[in-house]
């Protein structure tokens, strides 16, 4: 008996893996079933079942890690950084820019200036610009 | 200081913005530059100075007043036009973009 086959349905790598790991469970079940009828072709059925089921999943984190991983462009320089909601300050950090330097985005064509302890989400592809703390009133 | 890329950089706050020169000087001409101050939305045409100007470390000159901000104003003759200019000061030379931000926190 062989393994059976899932068709893809052709929705991305994640949905295929998702759909692998289904499949490689129920090789798994039917292999099950099978141990009572055919014990000898049942056995190479579930290790050959284990070992879809064990790459489904290593598909799956692999596509979630480059799913959480966005760039977005800082000083004109591109950086790749999880996706998420970020404290200015600590998203500083993160990208490279100094501490005593002012944080702006640059949103729909007009600067936004970013107060360090505000918070920012990041989907990707957003842009940042800093500059020096300097300037006064004379 | 007035490469292509610097130019390309500022051009996503103002998309006409192109260098000009006067005297030897390097400005930045930037068309309908929106300055937001608080609340409100003003635009206005500026012209950034790239080196030291009138005795300060750069200028940003728009082509009127912002009500309310900005202090005292002087106004200047620059490529033919007569500019204001806000007494902000300490704006050192550098990439175009980010003396424009150190600019306009004149008018925040």
């Amino acid at each position: 008996m062989g393994i059976v086959q899932t068709p893809r349905d052709g929705n991305g790598p994640e949905r295929a893996a998702i759909s692998d790991l289904a499949a490689a469970e129920a090789d798994i079940e039917k292999a099950c079933r099978d141990i009572e009828s055919a014990p000898e072709h049942a056995l190479e059925e579930i290790d050959a079942a284990e070992r879809r089921l064990a790459e489904a999943k290593t598909e799956i984190k692999e596509e979630e890690r480059r799913e959480r991983l966005v760039n977005v462009t800082v000083d004109r320089v591109l950086k790749e950084i999880p996706a998420g909601t970020y404290v200015v300050s600590a998203f500083k950090a993160r990208v490279g820019v100094a501490p005593d330097r002012e944080l702006d985005e640059i949103k729909n064509g007009v600067l936004e200036p970013l107060a360090d302890n505000a918070a920012i989400r990041i989907h990707g592809h957003e842009v940042f610009v800093s500059h020096p703390r300097t300037g006064g009133s004379s | 200081m007035s490469s292509p890329e610097d130019l390309a950089e500022i051009q996503q706050v103002c998309a006409g913005a192109i260098y000009k020169t006067e005297g030897g000087q390097k400005f930045v001409f930037l068309p309908a530059l929106i300055v937001r101050t608080g609340d409100n939305t003003f635009t206005r045409d500026a012209l950034l100075t790239l080196r030291a100007h009138s005795s300060y470390a750069s200028r940003l000159f728009l082509s009127e007043q912002i009500p309310g901000r900005g202090g005292t104003y002087q106004t200047h003759t620059v490529l033919g036009r007569t500019w204001c200019t806000p007494s902000w000061k300490n704006v050192p030379p550098g990439r175009p973009i980010e003396m424009l931000m150190q600019h306009l926190k004149a008018y925040a």
